[in-house]
């Protein structure tokens, strides 16, 4: 269950991101992270994480988004470039074992939305 | 109101993880950092480096969710061992990792190995400042272990491949498994050992004597 700790800090930044620039009484509508395929994350862990960390805050009943990406990967061998499908880290034009992955370990909160004030 | 914020989540570990390498620099130390499922034998590679006489001065750092039993087992071997309880977590993060570390006698050695939770998903994902990550698998678990872990294989410089007294008894297929880390990770030397014979650990010394050098050079 590292998807606890990593929701940990998602709540944490999204909170003082939404405090910092829409005020203190701004409430969370909408949370966007973005997560490498790389990272093994169980999506359904990171929503119930993100329901048990946000009760009782700024950011309570608000909506988890999260983004995978692909894992891309370079071929030095032949000079491929392009979307891989781990676990394997092989290129699928020569077949070379070494390609080097230039994508997909990404994981970042990208957006927070907050409700407008009345 | 929608707000633009691209902050990445790993932020603080990494902050820690970045203080404890460069300690490690000051004192040209080495870290190694062991992953693998619980019971794949990484205590017991610990116990056998530690009766070797041809390996670095190591201490270890045990990662364990609760009891102090691996540390005891080490300790009594006259190893330094601290063990580091996570309280329930599935992983070790920077920052345990480098109040413990800063409670060694750093001047003493030349090695510090850390033992992670018994875990092949949650301690890959976290930085801890180590020099490598080193993925420990037993040959009791299966050939395909490399495909369904591949963050850990991917991300380790090496890979410990343990209880080789065992393959006699098991239909283990050898040659596949090693087929499968290469697709992984071609690029991580194996090392196939016994703990229980005290075989193959050679070559693992040289290894980590050689990733000690590297932590000494400029
Ligand atoms: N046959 C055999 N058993 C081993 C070997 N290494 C460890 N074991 C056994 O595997 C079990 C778990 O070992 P341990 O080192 O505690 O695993 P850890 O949880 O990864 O630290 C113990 O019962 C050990 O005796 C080995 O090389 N050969
Ligand atoms: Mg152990
Ligand atoms: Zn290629």
């Amino acid at each position: 269950m590292h998807e606890f700790a990593i929701t940990e800090r998602l709540v944490e930044t999204a909170l003082r991101t939404a405090a910092e620039s829409a005020g203190p009484d701004a409430r969370v509508r909408r949370v966007r992270m973005v997560a490498g395929a790389l990272h093994a994350l169980v999506e359904d862990n990171m929503q119930m994480a993100y329901a048990v960390l946000t009760r009782g805050t700024a950011a309570e009943g608000s909506r988890l988004e999260i983004v995978r990406r692909p894992v891309i990967a370079a071929c030095g061998g032949c000079g491929w470039s392009g979307e891989i499908t781990p676990p394997f880290f092989v290129c699928p034009r020569c077949e070379h074992v070494g390609v080097e992955v230039t994508g997909g370990k990404e994981l970042f909160l990208e957006e927070v939305e907050t409700a407008d004030e009345h | 109101m929608n707000i633009k914020v691209y902050q990445d989540l790993m932020g603080a570990n990494e902050e820690w993880a970045a203080r404890t390498r460069v300690l490690l620099k000051e004192k040209g130390l080495a870290m190694v950092n062991l992953i693998g499922a619980p019971g794949c034998g990484k205590t017991a590679v610990l116990e056998v480096m530690a009766r070797r006489k041809d390996g670095p001065r190591f201490a270890v750092l045990e990662g364990d969710v609760e009891t102090t039993r691996d540390a005891e087992r080490l300790a009594r071997l006259g190893l330094t061992a601290s063990q580091l309880l996570t309280g329930g977590a599935c992983h070790l993060e920077a920052k345990l990792v480098h109040y413990a570390l800063r409670d060694l006698p750093l001047d003493e050695l030349d090695l510090v190995v850390v033992e992670n939770v018994g875990n092949m998903v949650c301690p890959a994902e976290f930085d801890i400042g180590e020099h490598a990550k080193v993925a420990v698998l037993s040959v009791t678990e299966g050939e395909d272990k490399p495909l369904k872990y591949p963050l850990l294989f991917r991300e380790a410089k090496a890979v410990l491949l343990t209880k080789t007294d065992l393959l006699p008894h098991l239909s283990f297929d050898l040659a596949t498994c090693l087929k499968n880390l290469q697709s992984v990770n071609a690029a991580a030397p194996v090392f196939q050992m016994s703990a229980a014979r005290e075989e193959g650990f050679g070559p693992w010394q040289v290894w980590l004597n050689e990733a000690r050098a590297e932590a000494r050079s400029p």
